[in-house]
């Protein structure tokens, strides 16, 4: 063991020993497929900025994903063994971090019946009424898990166990920008429009991203959000 | 800063601006994006003298008219449009491809229906000069933004081109003149024809959780790109696949890239091509080889295709052994 070689960290690793497995020629996928929720969270927010800080310079780009980080390299410049294997150093070294408070953003949701176009049957599939819908959705505490389906697109747990319903059986064509919406268990907000097979229960004005903007992103893994009830002015949207 | 212009004087069927793409936006949810034949792209924009990662102009399926309103040095490279030069009205001859060609002022290039492959990338010297937005000149359609106005060109539209790093007839591009063409031009990757293209790829997390029958006939199976494929994936008709194990249908979102081959519940395959989502829910087959990501970027709807499994150090191989390829052909080149 070239243990003088790979002096070890004095505390304890706060990332455990990840799963590799090459994405194609590129890209590796660290995963923790031993972790349970909610630690996993909290593991691939610490591995993310871990590897951001001191950032390898064969790493191309860096992709968090619900139980995993996809790292993108250039298969030209570095080995995908050698890389990994740096890349492992690199989070058992990773510093202990001071958890701190997460962001809590409130976004503010019209839930008009011509915004929250699935309201009336979510609410049937769940025995509740809409306002009953509308008050258990306002009062739940989501939380931002990752950033992915379309630039912005933020998938949030924390969703009441009511509305775990499938998705719809014919997705739509064009869910409009905007679209809170819930499926499997989990809710997200469309920031495009784009085709989508969730139910929508709401809508926003906020732009959720902005290529324009510094961040871009509006949210961001491990913000807390809160859904704030909006009848929106002039119910245009 | 010179701002010489082309015009679009007829739209083609879908031609937008696009460069090597953003690596590092994954994280926000935003596409690699770029040109999908990356080696046209790069070939195309050395043969002008360009910087690798220079904007320039991708054509799917049929071309635009393109009037230049300055003297240009371009490069046509990859899918065949049948491209022709108009120096005056009703005088047209055809234009060379694969090598760099002088267009004089007020010349309209005529690009037209792609006899043989899917996208044709055109490189102007200096660079088609749009706004960069995170990075990158890349168009994303499918969110409005990004390259000329985040959408494909339009007959009216207005480019502008770059400072040119590598004038025309200086530092040693071989540029011809007038009657004299280049009578050379470079070919990487020969375009799709009627066998089917053989694309290699590594296997994917749950390669090994294909039932025997799905697994035998992933691999001597024909597949087919069906109508709805674009630039974030192509949908493929083929046989069938199956998951042994209860997997099948949707995952936790987990990391894909360009070439990662899907498997939804419906068991038809889908090939993620650049403008993919950095983020995906479904099972992981395998992945297309970046060294055939560009051949797999000239097929087009109805083509087909057959699957090759590789280990991922002849991946590695086949990539380094493309970039020995368009080295030694640069420096043939004189470039």
């Amino acid at each position: 063991m070239p243990e003088q070689l790979t002096p070890e960290p004095a505390h304890p690793p706060v990332i455990p020993e990840p799963v590799c497995e090459p994405l194609g020629d590129s890209a590796l996928l660290f995963s923790w497929p031993q972790l349970e929720e909610p630690g996993v969270e909290v593991v691939v927010q610490a591995a993310h900025r871990s590897l951001l800080s001191g950032r390898d310079p064969a790493v191309r780009g860096l992709v968090p994903g619900w139980s995993t980080l996809a790292v993108h390299f250039s298969p030209l410049e570095e080995s995908p063994s050698v890389l990994e294997n740096r890349l492992r150093l690199q989070l058992r070294r990773a510093p202990e971090t001071v958890l701190t408070a997460p962001r809590c953003l409130r976004i503010p949701v019209s839930f008009a019946p011509e915004h929250a176009l699935d309201l009336p049957e979510v609410a049937m599939s769940c025995g509740l009424t809409v306002s009953g819908c509308i008050a258990a959705l306002t009062a739940s505490v989501f939380r931002v898990r990752l950033i992915g389906f379309a630039p912005g697109f933020p998938y949030l747990s924390g969703l009441p166990e009511a509305f775990h319903l499938p998705r719809r059986a014919t997705p739509r064509l064009t869910v409009p920008a905007g679209s809170v919406a819930i499926a499997g268990g989990l809710a997200g907000i469309y920031p495009q429009a784009s085709p989508g097979g969730w139910h929508i229960v709401g809508r926003t004005s906020l732009a959720l991203f902005d290529p324009q903007r510094t961040p871009p992103c509006l949210l961001q893994p491990g913000d807390e959000v809160q859904l704030e009830r909006l009848d929106l002015v002039g119910g245009v949207a | 800063m010179s701002r010489r212009l082309l015009r679009v004087l007829r739209a083609g069927l879908m031609t937008t601006v696009q460069d090597t793409g953003r690596a590092d936006c994954g994280h926000m949810g935003v596409p690699v994006g770029g040109s999908l034949d990356r080696l046209s792209h790069r070939l195309a924009n050395r043969l002008v003298g360009n910087p690798e990662t220079a904007a320039v102009l991708e054509l799917t399926l049929r071309g635009d008219d393109i009037e230049f309103l300055d003297d240009a040095v371009i490069a046509i490279c990859g899918a065949d449009l049948r491209p022709q030069l108009e120096t005056e009205p009703g005088c047209l001859r055809s234009c060379p491809v694969q090598c760099p060609v002088f267009i004089k002022r007020g010349t309209v290039l005529r690009l037209g229906l792609a006899v043989r492959g899917c996208r044709a990338v055109l490189a102007v010297a200096g660079g088609i000069e749009v706004p960069q937005l995170l990075g990158s000149r890349s168009t994303l359609l499918r969110s409005g933004w990004g390259g000329f106005g985040g959408r494909r060109l339009a007959a009216g539209d207005c480019l502008a081109v770059g400072e040119a790093v590598a004038a025309a007839g200086v530092c040693g591009i071989p540029v011809a003149v007038g009657e004299g063409f280049p009578r050379w031009g470079i070919r990487l990757q020969p375009l799709p024809g009627k066998e089917p293209a053989r694309l290699r790829f590594v296997a994917g997390t749950h390669f090994g959780q294909l039932t025997c029958d799905s697994r035998a006939q992933l691999l001597e199976g024909r597949f087919e790109l069906r109508p709805e494929s674009d630039r974030m994936g192509y949908r493929l008709r083929g046989p069938v696949l199956e998951l042994a194990s209860a997997e099948q249908g949707r995952l936790k979102s987990a990391g894909v890239v360009p070439g990662t081959l899907q498997l939804p519940a419906d068991g038809q395959l889908l090939l993620l091509m650049a403008d993919c989502a950095p983020t995906g829910g479904y099972p992981r087959i395998g992945h297309v080889i970046s060294a055939d990501l560009s051949l797999a970027a000239q097929l087009r709807p109805g083509d087909s295709l057959r699957l090759e499994q590789v280990t991922t150090a002849e991946a590695l191989r086949a990539f380094e052994q493309q970039e020995r390829e368009l080295r030694a052909a640069l420096v043939m080149a004189g470039l």
